[in-house]
Protein backbone atom coordinates (compact mmCIF):
# COMPACT_ATOMS: atom_id res chain seq x y z
CA UNK A 1 0.00 0.00 0.00
CA UNK A 2 1.19 3.37 -0.68
CA UNK A 3 3.06 5.04 1.73
CA UNK A 4 0.53 8.26 1.33
CA UNK A 5 -2.27 6.81 2.49
CA UNK A 6 -4.08 7.37 5.96
CA UNK A 7 -6.79 5.12 5.89
CA UNK A 8 -7.54 1.93 3.62
CA UNK A 9 -10.87 0.30 4.09
CA UNK A 10 -12.04 -2.39 2.82
CA UNK A 11 -15.52 -4.50 2.74
CA UNK A 12 -16.80 -2.99 5.90
CA UNK A 13 -19.73 -4.06 7.39
CA UNK A 14 -21.61 -2.86 10.60
CA UNK A 15 -25.10 -4.54 12.02
CA UNK A 16 -26.70 -3.32 15.41
CA UNK A 17 -28.31 -6.40 16.52
CA UNK A 18 -30.38 -7.24 13.27
CA UNK A 19 -30.13 -3.87 11.71
CA UNK A 20 -27.16 -3.81 8.94
CA UNK A 21 -26.25 -0.40 9.02
CA UNK A 22 -23.12 -0.74 6.39
CA UNK A 23 -23.25 -3.44 4.05
CA UNK A 24 -20.17 -3.45 2.20
CA UNK A 25 -18.04 -0.19 1.75
CA UNK A 26 -14.28 0.06 0.60
CA UNK A 27 -12.85 3.98 1.13
CA UNK A 28 -9.37 5.07 1.23
CA UNK A 29 -7.89 8.31 2.32
CA UNK A 30 -4.61 9.78 1.34
CA UNK A 31 -2.46 12.19 3.03
CA UNK A 32 -3.77 16.03 2.19
CA UNK A 33 -7.29 15.74 0.73
CA UNK A 34 -10.72 16.32 1.69
CA UNK A 35 -13.44 13.68 1.36
CA UNK A 36 -17.19 14.67 2.09
CA UNK A 37 -20.00 12.24 2.72
CA UNK A 38 -23.28 13.33 1.74
CA UNK A 39 -26.46 11.26 1.57
CA UNK A 40 -29.93 10.12 3.45
CA UNK A 41 -30.33 10.33 7.20
CA UNK A 42 -30.07 6.92 8.53
CA UNK A 43 -27.91 5.86 5.44
CA UNK A 44 -24.74 4.71 7.05
CA UNK A 45 -22.68 8.12 6.75
CA UNK A 46 -22.00 8.83 10.43
CA UNK A 47 -21.43 5.01 11.63
CA UNK A 48 -19.17 4.88 9.17
CA UNK A 49 -17.19 7.74 10.43
CA UNK A 50 -17.58 6.43 13.83
CA UNK A 51 -16.19 3.19 12.24
CA UNK A 52 -12.80 5.01 11.04
CA UNK A 53 -11.57 5.68 14.46
CA UNK A 54 -13.38 2.71 16.06
CA UNK A 55 -15.54 4.51 18.52
CA UNK A 56 -17.63 1.64 16.63
CA UNK A 57 -16.54 -1.82 16.30
CA UNK A 58 -17.36 -2.66 12.88
CA UNK A 59 -18.86 -6.47 12.03
CA UNK A 60 -16.80 -7.50 9.34
CA UNK A 61 -14.32 -5.99 7.04
CA UNK A 62 -10.41 -4.67 7.12
CA UNK A 63 -9.33 -1.24 8.28
CA UNK A 64 -5.67 -0.27 8.02
CA UNK A 65 -4.79 3.00 9.40
CA UNK A 66 -1.22 4.60 7.71
CA UNK A 67 -0.26 1.02 6.61
CA UNK A 68 -1.15 -0.83 9.88
CA UNK A 69 -3.81 -3.25 10.16
CA UNK A 70 -5.50 -2.64 12.80
CA UNK A 71 -9.13 -3.95 12.65
CA UNK A 72 -9.27 -7.57 10.70
CA UNK A 73 -9.72 -11.39 10.12
CA UNK A 74 -8.56 -13.33 12.80
CA UNK A 75 -9.02 -16.76 12.24
CA UNK A 76 -9.57 -19.12 15.59
CA UNK A 77 -9.39 -22.80 16.00
CA UNK A 78 -11.84 -24.19 18.06
CA UNK A 79 -9.87 -26.85 20.27
CA UNK A 80 -12.25 -29.49 20.77
CA UNK A 81 -13.83 -29.77 17.27
CA UNK A 82 -10.88 -28.50 15.30
CA UNK A 83 -12.91 -26.33 13.62
CA UNK A 84 -11.82 -22.88 11.90
CA UNK A 85 -13.71 -19.78 12.50
CA UNK A 86 -12.67 -16.80 11.36
CA UNK A 87 -13.81 -13.12 12.57
CA UNK A 88 -13.03 -9.51 12.36
CA UNK A 89 -11.68 -7.81 15.46
CA UNK A 90 -10.00 -4.79 16.73
CA UNK A 91 -6.28 -5.66 16.34
CA UNK A 92 -4.92 -2.91 18.45
CA UNK A 93 -4.22 -3.32 22.57
CA UNK A 94 -6.28 -0.25 24.86
CA UNK A 95 -3.46 2.12 24.49
CA UNK A 96 -2.13 1.68 20.88
CA UNK A 97 -6.24 2.43 20.38
CA UNK A 98 -5.72 5.54 22.25
CA UNK A 99 -2.48 6.12 20.13
CA UNK A 100 -4.31 5.92 16.92
CA UNK A 101 -7.26 8.38 18.30
CA UNK A 102 -4.56 10.88 18.75
CA UNK A 103 -3.97 11.36 15.55
CA UNK A 104 -7.32 10.85 13.92
CA UNK A 105 -9.38 13.68 15.28
CA UNK A 106 -13.15 13.68 15.70
CA UNK A 107 -15.63 16.62 15.33
CA UNK A 108 -19.19 16.08 16.58
CA UNK A 109 -22.26 17.18 15.70
CA UNK A 110 -23.17 17.89 19.26
CA UNK A 111 -19.91 19.22 20.14
CA UNK A 112 -18.77 17.17 23.24
CA UNK A 113 -17.07 19.44 25.39
CA UNK A 114 -16.08 18.77 28.47
CA UNK A 115 -18.89 20.61 30.60
CA UNK A 116 -16.60 20.71 33.68
CA UNK A 117 -14.29 22.49 31.94
CA UNK A 118 -12.93 25.85 30.81
CA UNK A 119 -12.52 26.69 27.03
CA UNK A 120 -8.93 26.49 27.27
CA UNK A 121 -9.19 23.47 29.64
CA UNK A 122 -10.49 21.91 27.14
CA UNK A 123 -7.92 22.02 24.98
CA UNK A 124 -5.10 21.95 27.24
CA UNK A 125 -6.57 18.49 28.66
CA UNK A 126 -5.22 16.44 25.78
CA UNK A 127 -1.62 18.28 25.87
CA UNK A 128 -0.96 17.78 29.45
CA UNK A 129 -2.06 13.85 29.93
CA UNK A 130 -1.21 12.81 26.41
CA UNK A 131 1.53 15.01 25.01
CA UNK A 132 3.21 15.69 28.42
CA UNK A 133 3.21 19.47 28.22
CA UNK A 134 3.74 21.93 31.19
CA UNK A 135 0.27 23.75 32.18
CA UNK A 136 2.54 26.96 30.81
CA UNK A 137 3.27 25.45 27.25
CA UNK A 138 -0.05 23.60 26.76
CA UNK A 139 -1.98 27.06 27.74
CA UNK A 140 0.18 28.74 25.45
CA UNK A 141 -0.37 26.15 22.70
CA UNK A 142 -4.10 26.66 23.37
CA UNK A 143 -4.56 29.79 23.21
CA UNK A 144 -2.98 29.97 20.06
CA UNK A 145 -5.32 27.52 18.63
CA UNK A 146 -8.25 29.42 20.07
CA UNK A 147 -7.13 32.30 18.47
CA UNK A 148 -7.24 30.37 14.60
CA UNK A 149 -10.57 29.02 15.69
CA UNK A 150 -11.56 32.79 16.72
CA UNK A 151 -12.65 32.59 20.09
CA UNK A 152 -9.62 33.19 22.25
CA UNK A 153 -11.60 35.60 24.27
CA UNK A 154 -14.03 33.02 25.48
CA UNK A 155 -10.87 30.49 27.17
CA UNK A 156 -12.15 31.16 30.79
CA UNK A 157 -15.70 30.48 30.16
CA UNK A 158 -17.69 27.02 30.49
CA UNK A 159 -18.84 25.46 27.27
CA UNK A 160 -22.64 26.49 28.87
CA UNK A 161 -22.11 30.10 28.22
CA UNK A 162 -20.75 29.16 24.57
CA UNK A 163 -23.15 29.43 21.72
CA UNK A 164 -23.20 26.51 19.49
CA UNK A 165 -20.94 28.17 16.68
CA UNK A 166 -18.69 29.02 19.70
CA UNK A 167 -18.64 25.66 20.96
CA UNK A 168 -18.19 24.35 17.91
CA UNK A 169 -14.84 26.02 17.03
CA UNK A 170 -13.46 25.11 20.33
CA UNK A 171 -13.95 21.19 19.55
CA UNK A 172 -12.27 21.69 16.65
CA UNK A 173 -9.53 23.49 18.27
CA UNK A 174 -9.45 20.58 21.15
CA UNK A 175 -9.04 18.24 18.32
CA UNK A 176 -6.43 20.56 16.34
CA UNK A 177 -4.11 20.93 19.91
CA UNK A 178 -3.23 16.73 19.30
CA UNK A 179 -1.70 17.35 16.01
CA UNK A 180 -3.37 15.00 14.19
CA UNK A 181 -2.78 13.32 10.57
CA UNK A 182 -6.61 13.55 10.03
CA UNK A 183 -9.88 15.01 11.49
CA UNK A 184 -13.13 13.11 10.91
CA UNK A 185 -15.96 15.52 11.00
CA UNK A 186 -19.76 14.39 11.95
CA UNK A 187 -21.95 16.46 10.52
CA UNK A 188 -20.30 19.45 12.28
CA UNK A 189 -23.00 22.14 11.56
CA UNK A 190 -26.30 20.35 12.16
CA UNK A 191 -26.73 21.33 15.14
CA UNK A 192 -25.91 24.79 14.72
CA UNK A 193 -28.11 28.17 14.20
CA UNK A 194 -28.67 29.21 10.23
CA UNK A 195 -26.26 31.99 11.19
CA UNK A 196 -23.56 30.39 12.69
CA UNK A 197 -23.14 27.80 10.06
CA UNK A 198 -21.00 29.79 7.67
CA UNK A 199 -18.83 30.64 10.23
CA UNK A 200 -17.31 26.81 11.21
CA UNK A 201 -17.94 25.90 7.97
CA UNK A 202 -15.51 28.67 7.04
CA UNK A 203 -12.95 27.76 9.92
CA UNK A 204 -13.29 24.05 7.97
CA UNK A 205 -12.08 25.29 5.01
CA UNK A 206 -9.16 26.68 6.17
CA UNK A 207 -7.84 23.65 7.88
CA UNK A 208 -8.33 22.30 4.43
CA UNK A 209 -6.35 24.95 2.51
CA UNK A 210 -3.68 24.41 5.46
CA UNK A 211 -3.48 20.77 3.78
CA UNK A 212 -5.39 19.36 6.40
CA UNK A 213 -6.58 15.59 5.81
CA UNK A 214 -10.22 15.58 6.53
CA UNK A 215 -13.22 13.61 6.23
CA UNK A 216 -16.46 15.35 6.47
CA UNK A 217 -20.30 13.90 6.64
CA UNK A 218 -22.70 16.85 5.69
CA UNK A 219 -25.44 18.17 4.62
CA UNK A 220 -24.46 21.37 3.26
CA UNK A 221 -23.80 20.39 -0.12
CA UNK A 222 -22.39 24.07 -1.31
CA UNK A 223 -19.97 23.12 1.35
CA UNK A 224 -19.24 19.92 0.06
CA UNK A 225 -18.95 21.37 -3.39
CA UNK A 226 -16.42 24.06 -2.53
CA UNK A 227 -14.15 22.26 -0.45
CA UNK A 228 -14.16 18.30 -1.55
CA UNK A 229 -11.40 16.50 -3.31
CA UNK A 230 -13.48 13.14 -3.61
CA UNK A 231 -17.50 13.32 -2.68
CA UNK A 232 -19.00 9.73 -1.90
CA UNK A 233 -22.68 9.63 -1.88
CA UNK A 234 -23.61 6.76 1.07
CA UNK A 235 -27.18 4.99 1.00
CA UNK A 236 -28.37 2.01 2.49
CA UNK A 237 -25.72 0.97 3.68
CA UNK A 238 -23.32 0.96 0.44
CA UNK A 239 -21.33 3.76 -1.49
CA UNK A 240 -24.02 5.04 -4.70
CA UNK A 241 -21.37 7.05 -6.12
CA UNK A 242 -17.97 8.67 -5.98
CA UNK A 243 -16.56 10.89 -7.66
CA UNK A 244 -14.94 14.57 -8.13
CA UNK A 245 -17.40 17.34 -6.54
CA UNK A 246 -18.44 18.50 -10.50
CA UNK A 247 -19.30 14.83 -10.87
CA UNK A 248 -21.43 14.12 -8.63
CA UNK A 249 -22.94 17.50 -8.46
CA UNK A 250 -23.36 18.19 -12.09
CA UNK A 251 -23.29 14.62 -13.90
CA UNK A 252 -24.30 12.30 -10.98
CA UNK A 253 -24.47 8.89 -12.88
CA UNK A 254 -27.12 6.72 -10.37
CA UNK A 255 -30.51 7.45 -9.88
CA UNK A 256 -30.71 7.50 -6.43
CA UNK A 257 -27.48 10.45 -6.63
CA UNK A 258 -29.38 12.40 -8.38
CA UNK A 259 -33.14 12.58 -6.85
CA UNK A 260 -31.61 12.80 -3.69
CA UNK A 261 -30.18 16.18 -4.74
CA UNK A 262 -33.09 16.87 -6.54
CA UNK A 263 -34.84 16.78 -3.33
CA UNK A 264 -32.63 19.01 -1.33
CA UNK A 265 -31.40 21.79 -3.68
CA UNK B 1 -63.55 7.64 77.59
CA UNK B 2 -60.64 4.66 77.28
CA UNK B 3 -57.84 6.52 76.29
CA UNK B 4 -57.91 8.83 79.49
CA UNK B 5 -57.97 5.98 82.09
CA UNK B 6 -53.90 6.20 80.78
CA UNK B 7 -52.36 9.47 82.58
CA UNK B 8 -49.00 10.76 80.28
CA UNK B 9 -45.94 11.11 83.40
CA UNK B 10 -42.76 11.86 81.03
CA UNK B 11 -41.03 12.37 84.48
CA UNK B 12 -39.39 8.82 84.53
CA UNK B 13 -38.13 8.94 80.86
CA UNK B 14 -36.93 12.36 80.85
CA UNK B 15 -34.67 11.42 84.19
CA UNK B 16 -33.06 9.21 81.84
CA UNK B 17 -32.09 12.07 79.55
CA UNK B 18 -27.93 11.43 80.23
CA UNK B 19 -28.72 7.61 78.58
CA UNK B 20 -30.68 8.73 75.87
CA UNK B 21 -28.44 11.02 74.87
CA UNK B 22 -25.28 8.26 74.86
CA UNK B 23 -27.84 6.29 72.96
CA UNK B 24 -27.61 9.22 69.92
CA UNK B 25 -24.14 9.60 70.24
CA UNK B 26 -24.14 6.00 69.09
CA UNK B 27 -26.53 6.17 66.45
CA UNK B 28 -24.70 9.12 64.85
CA UNK B 29 -21.79 7.09 65.32
CA UNK B 30 -22.91 4.05 63.84
CA UNK B 31 -24.56 6.11 60.76
CA UNK B 32 -21.80 8.03 59.94
CA UNK B 33 -19.33 4.95 60.20
CA UNK B 34 -21.95 3.45 57.98
CA UNK B 35 -21.96 6.18 55.44
CA UNK B 36 -18.33 6.18 55.41
CA UNK B 37 -17.60 2.82 54.61
CA UNK B 38 -20.67 2.03 52.61
CA UNK B 39 -19.52 4.81 50.48
CA UNK B 40 -16.06 3.49 50.10
CA UNK B 41 -17.38 -0.08 49.64
CA UNK B 42 -20.49 0.80 47.31
CA UNK B 43 -18.21 2.86 44.77
CA UNK B 44 -16.04 -0.23 44.45
CA UNK B 45 -19.15 -2.21 44.01
CA UNK B 46 -20.29 0.57 41.44
CA UNK B 47 -16.92 0.13 39.24
CA UNK B 48 -17.40 -3.91 39.27
CA UNK B 49 -20.86 -3.34 37.99
CA UNK B 50 -20.20 -0.87 35.18
CA UNK B 51 -16.76 -3.49 34.11
CA UNK B 52 -16.58 -4.24 30.88
CA UNK B 53 -15.51 -7.52 32.44
CA UNK B 54 -18.59 -9.65 32.41
CA UNK B 55 -17.90 -12.00 35.61
CA UNK B 56 -16.95 -8.65 37.75
CA UNK B 57 -20.03 -7.29 36.43
CA UNK B 58 -22.74 -10.46 36.85
CA UNK B 59 -20.85 -10.84 41.08
CA UNK B 60 -21.47 -7.13 41.56
CA UNK B 61 -25.02 -7.23 40.10
CA UNK B 62 -25.87 -10.11 42.38
CA UNK B 63 -24.33 -8.46 45.56
CA UNK B 64 -26.34 -5.43 44.84
CA UNK B 65 -29.55 -7.56 44.46
CA UNK B 66 -29.19 -9.65 47.21
CA UNK B 67 -28.29 -6.85 49.93
CA UNK B 68 -31.51 -5.37 48.72
CA UNK B 69 -33.49 -8.34 48.52
CA UNK B 70 -32.81 -9.74 51.33
CA UNK B 71 -33.85 -7.80 55.52
CA UNK B 72 -31.11 -5.81 56.86
CA UNK B 73 -31.94 -7.86 60.33
CA UNK B 74 -30.78 -11.20 59.02
CA UNK B 75 -27.99 -9.61 57.28
CA UNK B 76 -27.44 -8.55 60.82
CA UNK B 77 -28.21 -12.15 62.30
CA UNK B 78 -26.14 -13.93 60.06
CA UNK B 79 -23.06 -11.49 60.20
CA UNK B 80 -23.83 -11.36 64.84
CA UNK B 81 -24.96 -15.05 65.60
CA UNK B 82 -24.58 -17.40 62.08
CA UNK B 83 -20.42 -15.95 61.53
CA UNK B 84 -19.37 -16.47 64.68
CA UNK B 85 -20.28 -20.23 64.76
CA UNK B 86 -19.34 -20.88 61.10
CA UNK B 87 -16.14 -20.18 62.11
CA UNK B 88 -15.56 -20.64 65.86
CA UNK B 89 -14.88 -17.19 66.60
CA UNK B 90 -15.68 -14.26 68.74
CA UNK B 91 -16.84 -11.38 66.97
CA UNK B 92 -17.47 -7.98 68.95
CA UNK B 93 -20.84 -6.68 68.30
CA UNK B 94 -20.00 -3.16 67.25
CA UNK B 95 -17.55 -4.79 64.53
CA UNK B 96 -20.95 -7.16 63.52
CA UNK B 97 -23.42 -4.30 63.34
CA UNK B 98 -20.74 -1.93 61.95
CA UNK B 99 -19.81 -4.52 59.03
CA UNK B 100 -24.21 -5.21 58.52
CA UNK B 101 -25.05 -1.95 58.21
CA UNK B 102 -21.97 -1.19 55.88
CA UNK B 103 -22.88 -3.64 53.66
CA UNK B 104 -26.44 -3.38 53.26
CA UNK B 105 -26.13 0.45 52.43
CA UNK B 106 -23.14 -0.44 50.10
CA UNK B 107 -25.47 -1.95 47.96
CA UNK B 108 -27.83 1.14 47.78
CA UNK B 109 -24.59 3.33 47.38
CA UNK B 110 -23.78 1.36 44.52
CA UNK B 111 -26.74 1.93 42.49
CA UNK B 112 -26.49 5.58 43.25
CA UNK B 113 -23.16 5.82 41.84
CA UNK B 114 -23.94 3.92 38.92
CA UNK B 115 -26.81 5.90 38.57
CA UNK B 116 -25.04 8.93 38.84
CA UNK B 117 -22.21 8.15 35.83
CA UNK B 118 -24.96 6.63 33.86
CA UNK B 119 -26.58 10.08 34.00
CA UNK B 120 -23.25 12.02 32.42
CA UNK B 121 -24.24 12.18 28.68
CA UNK B 122 -22.41 9.87 26.76
CA UNK B 123 -20.74 12.35 24.45
CA UNK B 124 -18.83 13.35 26.94
CA UNK B 125 -17.12 9.77 27.11
CA UNK B 126 -16.35 10.10 23.39
CA UNK B 127 -15.33 13.53 23.11
CA UNK B 128 -12.54 12.32 25.58
CA UNK B 129 -11.87 9.13 23.68
CA UNK B 130 -11.67 10.69 20.72
CA UNK B 131 -9.20 12.54 21.59
CA UNK B 132 -7.02 9.22 22.69
CA UNK B 133 -7.69 9.51 26.63
CA UNK B 134 -7.86 6.56 28.14
CA UNK B 135 -11.06 5.21 29.77
CA UNK B 136 -9.44 5.81 33.12
CA UNK B 137 -8.38 8.98 32.86
CA UNK B 138 -11.58 9.71 31.55
CA UNK B 139 -13.66 8.30 33.89
CA UNK B 140 -11.37 9.83 36.83
CA UNK B 141 -11.05 13.74 35.31
CA UNK B 142 -14.27 13.74 33.00
CA UNK B 143 -17.27 11.78 33.61
CA UNK B 144 -16.87 11.75 37.74
CA UNK B 145 -16.74 14.97 38.59
CA UNK B 146 -20.06 15.60 36.62
CA UNK B 147 -21.55 12.77 38.29
CA UNK B 148 -20.62 13.84 41.87
CA UNK B 149 -23.52 16.53 41.21
CA UNK B 150 -26.00 13.83 41.42
CA UNK B 151 -24.31 11.58 43.78
CA UNK B 152 -23.57 14.05 46.62
CA UNK B 153 -27.64 14.81 47.21
CA UNK B 154 -28.40 11.07 47.39
CA UNK B 155 -25.21 10.34 49.49
CA UNK B 156 -27.18 12.62 51.94
CA UNK B 157 -30.33 11.01 51.57
CA UNK B 158 -28.58 7.56 52.06
CA UNK B 159 -27.22 9.17 55.64
CA UNK B 160 -30.36 9.84 56.64
CA UNK B 161 -31.87 6.41 55.98
CA UNK B 162 -28.96 4.98 57.34
CA UNK B 163 -29.97 6.94 60.65
CA UNK B 164 -33.47 5.27 60.93
CA UNK B 165 -32.15 1.78 59.80
CA UNK B 166 -29.72 1.55 62.19
CA UNK B 167 -32.01 0.90 64.86
CA UNK B 168 -31.81 -2.81 64.28
CA UNK B 169 -28.29 -2.70 65.85
CA UNK B 170 -30.60 -2.71 69.15
CA UNK B 171 -31.61 -5.92 68.83
CA UNK B 172 -27.98 -7.52 69.47
CA UNK B 173 -27.48 -5.19 72.16
CA UNK B 174 -25.82 -2.29 70.82
CA UNK B 175 -26.90 1.06 73.02
CA UNK B 176 -28.26 3.14 70.27
CA UNK B 177 -31.48 4.97 70.85
CA UNK B 178 -33.57 2.48 70.35
CA UNK B 179 -32.16 0.57 72.39
CA UNK B 180 -31.72 2.97 75.20
CA UNK B 181 -35.84 3.05 74.68
CA UNK B 182 -36.14 -0.18 75.12
CA UNK B 183 -34.15 -0.11 78.50
CA UNK B 184 -35.98 2.58 79.44
CA UNK B 185 -39.07 1.21 78.94
CA UNK B 186 -38.31 -1.84 81.10
CA UNK B 187 -37.25 -0.14 83.64
CA UNK B 188 -40.07 2.71 84.40
CA UNK B 189 -43.01 1.04 83.01
CA UNK B 190 -43.83 3.84 80.81
CA UNK B 191 -44.04 2.89 77.30
CA UNK B 192 -45.26 4.93 75.75
CA UNK B 193 -43.58 7.97 76.81
CA UNK B 194 -39.94 6.33 75.95
CA UNK B 195 -40.90 5.17 72.48
CA UNK B 196 -42.32 9.18 71.46
CA UNK B 197 -38.93 10.42 73.59
CA UNK B 198 -36.83 7.93 71.05
CA UNK B 199 -38.91 8.81 68.03
CA UNK B 200 -38.36 12.67 68.65
CA UNK B 201 -34.62 11.78 68.69
CA UNK B 202 -34.72 10.38 65.25
CA UNK B 203 -36.73 12.74 64.02
CA UNK B 204 -34.17 15.81 65.14
CA UNK B 205 -31.79 14.38 63.71
CA UNK B 206 -32.94 13.05 60.76
CA UNK B 207 -34.18 16.70 60.25
CA UNK B 208 -31.35 18.76 61.03
CA UNK B 209 -29.18 16.57 58.99
CA UNK B 210 -32.13 16.68 55.85
CA UNK B 211 -31.24 20.53 56.17
CA UNK B 212 -28.14 20.59 56.25
CA UNK B 213 -28.00 18.25 52.83
CA UNK B 214 -30.11 20.81 51.16
CA UNK B 215 -27.51 23.78 52.60
CA UNK B 216 -24.89 21.50 51.01
CA UNK B 217 -27.22 20.77 47.46
CA UNK B 218 -27.47 24.78 47.32
CA UNK B 219 -23.97 25.05 47.70
CA UNK B 220 -22.88 22.65 44.94
CA UNK B 221 -25.92 23.54 42.58
CA UNK B 222 -23.97 27.25 42.67
CA UNK B 223 -20.58 25.45 41.93
CA UNK B 224 -21.92 23.12 38.87
CA UNK B 225 -24.05 26.15 37.07
CA UNK B 226 -20.55 28.01 36.74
Amino acid sequence: MQPNKIFEIKHLKKSFKNLEVLKDISFSVEKGKVYTIIGPSGGGKSTFLRCMNLMETPTDGEIYFEGKEIFGPVTKTNPLTKKETTKSKVLLKDNELNQMREKVGMVFQSFNLFSNKTVLENVTTGLTALKHETKEEADKEAMKLLKTVGVSDKANEYPIKLSGGQKQRVAIARSLAMNPDVILFDEPTSALDPEMVKGVLGVIKELASAGMTMVIVTHEMNFAKDVSDEVFFIDGGYIVEQGSPEEIFATPKQDRTRRFLEAIL
Amino acid sequence: MLFLSYTLDFGPVLNATIEFMWGVLVTLGFSLGTVIFGTILGFAVSMGKLSRNKVISAIASFYISFLRGTPLLIQLYILAYGIPILFSVNINIYISGLIALSLNSSAYVAEIFRSGIQAVDQGQIEGARSIGLSSKYTMRHIIFPQALKNILPAIGNELVTVVKESSVVSLIGIGDITRVADLVKADTLKVFEALIYAALLYYIITTVLSQLIRIGERKLNKYAAK
